[in-house]
């Protein structure tokens, strides 16, 4: 494998990890066939080593500061601050929508009518972090509970709470007169059951996904 | 990382699986002699037709050596070799033992069909 891809694999995989094991690995990758196998591979490898990192008596890998809350107050780290990160997910989001709005549709009344060109990009990129926000906010919330061995009761409800305020919210566009520069903000309108039901899942099944791995790998 | 690459790519269904749990495969390379790296994916692929990634690989030999299962010895060069321990012998022939009789009251079964 080429030199600098072997160092720059090696630099996917956690500090502590790297420190010890780092140079051996970027020695065998170099001397091995490399290929798309082997990439996918250490990748794959790389990924769940930060997800469930090797341990040695406890002191090899620290528990985070967001693991060490989670058990000193999982009411915060569970439930207030998956919903700040929604929050704050939902505001770029609509910052985007607001931008664009001013940007590519000056003479619109709403900026949900059809668009081209760059406008495509643009929303499309605001409404990826819409669509987006609760599933990745969901998926950091599940990370944390596994890596810390919560109990099930804390991420159940902090995902219960985002899968809510997901089902519930809507945009709204609002824009008296095109010499205004309109405003966009978030309603909680009509539950929409169907939004709420998927965000819960991926969140609960990345969160046994990610606890039974880590369980599996200690049984060993 | 558990995901293995089989060397033989067969789809014939009536083909016998192969093997492919990292860390145990790790240490049946071991129970013969110290190897480094590559020698231990070579020995595996002979051992159980299973080809280790290099991740995969490095995932197992991290998770043995935090056990205690498997030791580092001197480098040679640009080559690491393991060592499996007492422990790892140990914990090798339970799980092979339990293995075995896994295998035995499966076939048992089969026979009796």
């Amino acid at each position: 494998m080429n030199r600098r891809l072997a160092r720059m694999l090696v630099r996917i995989y956690p500090r502590a990890w790297r420190e010890r094991y780092g140079a051996e690995f970027a020695n065998m990758l170099e001397d091995g066939p490399g290929g798309l196998g082997a990439l996918v591979d250490v990748l794959g490898s790389a990924l769940y080593e930060r997800v469930s990192p090797t341990v040695k008596g406890g002191d090899m890998v620290a528990p985070s500061r967001w693991e060490t809350w989670g058990a000193r107050a999982p009411w915060a780290v569970f439930g207030i601050a998956p919903a700040v990160l929604l929050a704050a997910a939902y505001f770029v989001a609509l910052m985007i929508l607001w931008t664009g709005w001013q940007m590519f549709l000056p003479n619109e009344r709403t900026p949900f009518v059809p668009v081209e060109g760059w406008a495509v990009v643009w929303f499309g990129v605001g409404r990826v972090l819409y669509y987006g926000a609760p599933v990745l906010a969901g998926l950091w919330l599940a990370l944390v509970a596994a890596r810390g061995r919560s109990r099930v009761l804390w991420p159940l409800l902090g995902a219960g709470l985002m899968a809510v305020i997901d089902g519930a919210v809507q945009v709204q566009a609002v824009r008296p007169s095109l010499s205004q520069a309109g405003r966009v903000q978030l309603l909680v309108a009509d539950w929409h059951p169907g939004y709420s039901v998927a965000v819960l899942a991926c969140t609960m099944a990345a969160y046994w996904l990610l606890r039974i791995r880590r369980e599996r790998a200690r049984a060993f | 990382m558990r995901s293995t690459r089989d060397v033989d790519a067969k789809n014939d269904t009536t083909e016998p699986g192969h093997y492919s749990d990292p860390s145990l495969l790790v240490l049946a390379s071991l129970a013969d002699g110290p190897k480094h790296g590559h020698a231990m994916i070579e020995d595996i692929v002979e051992l159980s037709g299973t080809r280790l990634g290099p991740g995969t690989l490095y995932g197992a030999i991290a998770r043995l050596e935090q056990q205690g299962l498997i030791k580092p010895l001197e480098p040679e060069e640009r080559r690491q070799p393991y060592k499996i321990t007492a422990a790892g012998l140990r914990v090798l022939r339970a799980k092979l033992t339990t293995l075995h009789q896994f295998s035995k009251a499966g076939l048992k079964r089969l026979e009796a069909l």
